[in-house]
């Protein structure tokens, strides 16, 4: 059997978005694993291999979306959530599934990917920052980022539906 | 620390990721700011929706097979043509009388080496068989006084069950496994999204001690009060050393 497919095949879908191209992300990052097993030194083959997983799947972004325009400075993005609490109980009652998963989608790829890790994958700060390849600080202040940013999301989509 | 400050860490709080002075601090400031309390509150709720309906995406059922067959085989196996008969079993012969002599050479070192190995790699698949097949655990309960009587008449040894919800690894029940020739106790244990197994044994030498890794799981086995212990998880090995240490720390 190969260990730990399920969380290399879930951080490749959502980083790339499909099918077709997680699954050959994924398949790269196992021969390369494979190939490099001999380098792999013992501690947290998990991480090891979503580090790979990751890795391959950045590269294949950049070859593919090399005319992305960068992310503007948003001045929302970095203010904390203001909901009340009965907001927020509404969106967890509202939000279906794919509502929820598209608005994870529709977030930039390196936030999708801390929530991807912590939320789906329970990763700690500390694994992130492994297979990310960034500090922890920086675990700490992306996450905290991107729950905003999600949230914000989920209310536009909310609100689209509520005003077509 | 002011309100602004505190939200800026609540998210962090949120995780259990904050270091001790800071978590206190935001901790003591939500007992007071009802503000900041509603805002934890918030995300807690976000944390909720997530955890209810995010789609964690499982790998395609044929992926596995392709990757396999995608993976160059690991050293061919090279049929050897025997030239003559004769040549052939004075080949063999050779062969033989070499063996013999590395085996009894390396027996002694070699059979430790091998049964360690032979224990984590039945350790890990135990771990793996049992959530394939959806048998974790036979009895379901994250009260020890439950679980440990659970246990009498199953295994011939009373294993040490500690309740460690405090300590963030929550109770999930027990199970016994065969490994090798002897019938161990199993303990599942919760850690954030990933369970452990603690594999409890009397009497023998200690199965395996200190830590492995095999097929990417993390083993972790350690001896205290006269009882074995063996960790598996697919979680980071530093658990299960914050485990091991906890297990020592409480053992009578």
């Amino acid at each position: 059997m190969l260990p730990h497919l399920d969380a290399a095949y879930n951080l490749a879908r959502w980083l790339l978005r499909n099918e077709p191209d997680a699954r050959d992300s994924v398949q790269e990052a196992y021969l390369r694993a494979f190939k490099a097993y001999d380098r792999f030194r013992g501690g947290d083959g998990r991480a090891w291999l979503l580090t790979i997983v990751r890795n391959v799947c950045y590269t294949h972004l950049r070859r593919t979306q090399h005319n992305r325009p960068p992310e503007e400075f948003d001045e929302m993005q970095h203010t904390p959530v203001n909901d009340t609490l009965e907001e927020a109980t509404r969106l967890r009652r509202e939000v279906n599934t794919a509502r929820l998963d598209a608005a994870l989608a529709a977030l930039p790829v390196d936030m999708r990917e801390v929530i991807v890790l912590h939320e789906l994958e329970g990763l700690a700060y500390k694994e992130i920052a492994a297979v990310a390849g960034i500090p922890i600080g920086t675990v700490m202040s992306r996450l905290a980022r991107a729950r905003v940013r999600l949230q914000r999301e989920l209310w536009s989509t909310i609100a689209s539906e509520d005003n077509p | 620390m002011n309100c602004p400050e505190i939200r800026n860490l609540l998210s962090t709080h949120l995780d259990e990721e904050l270091d001790v002075v800071n978590d206190a601090a935001v901790a003591a400031h939500l007992e007071t700011c009802p503000a900041c309390a509603e805002a934890a509150l918030v995300l807690a709720e976000q944390r909720g929706l997530l955890q209810e309906k995010l789609t964690r995406h499982r790998a395609p059922s044929d992926l596995a097979a392709q990757i396999r067959a995608a993976m160059p085989s690991a050293a061919p196996a090279v049929a050897t043509p025997l030239v003559s008969r004769w040549r052939g079993w004075r080949q063999l012969n050779l062969l033989a009388a070499c063996c013999a002599l590395a085996v009894f050479g390396g027996f002694h070192w070699g059979k430790q080496q091998e049964r360690t190995k032979i224990m984590v790699a039945e350790l890990t698949t135990a771990h793996v068989r049992a959530r394939l097949t959806g048998h974790v655990i036979d009895v379901e309960s994250s009260d020890r006084h439950t679980v440990k009587p659970w246990f009498a008449g199953k295994v011939d040894f009373a294993p040490l069950v500690l309740d460690l919800a405090s300590d963030g690894f929550p109770l999930v029940g027990g199970r016994v496994e065969r490994i090798g020739s002897r019938t161990v106790a199993t303990l599942v244990y919760g850690r954030r999204k990933h369970s452990i197994d603690v594999h409890v044994w009397s009497g023998e030498p200690a199965p395996l001690s200190g830590s492995t890794s095999h097929d990417g799981y993390s083993l972790c086995g350690w001896s205290s009060g006269g009882l074995h212990f063996v960790a598996v998880t697919d979680a980071a090995p530093e658990e299960l050393a914050q485990l091991e240490h906890l297990f020592k720390a409480t053992a009578p």
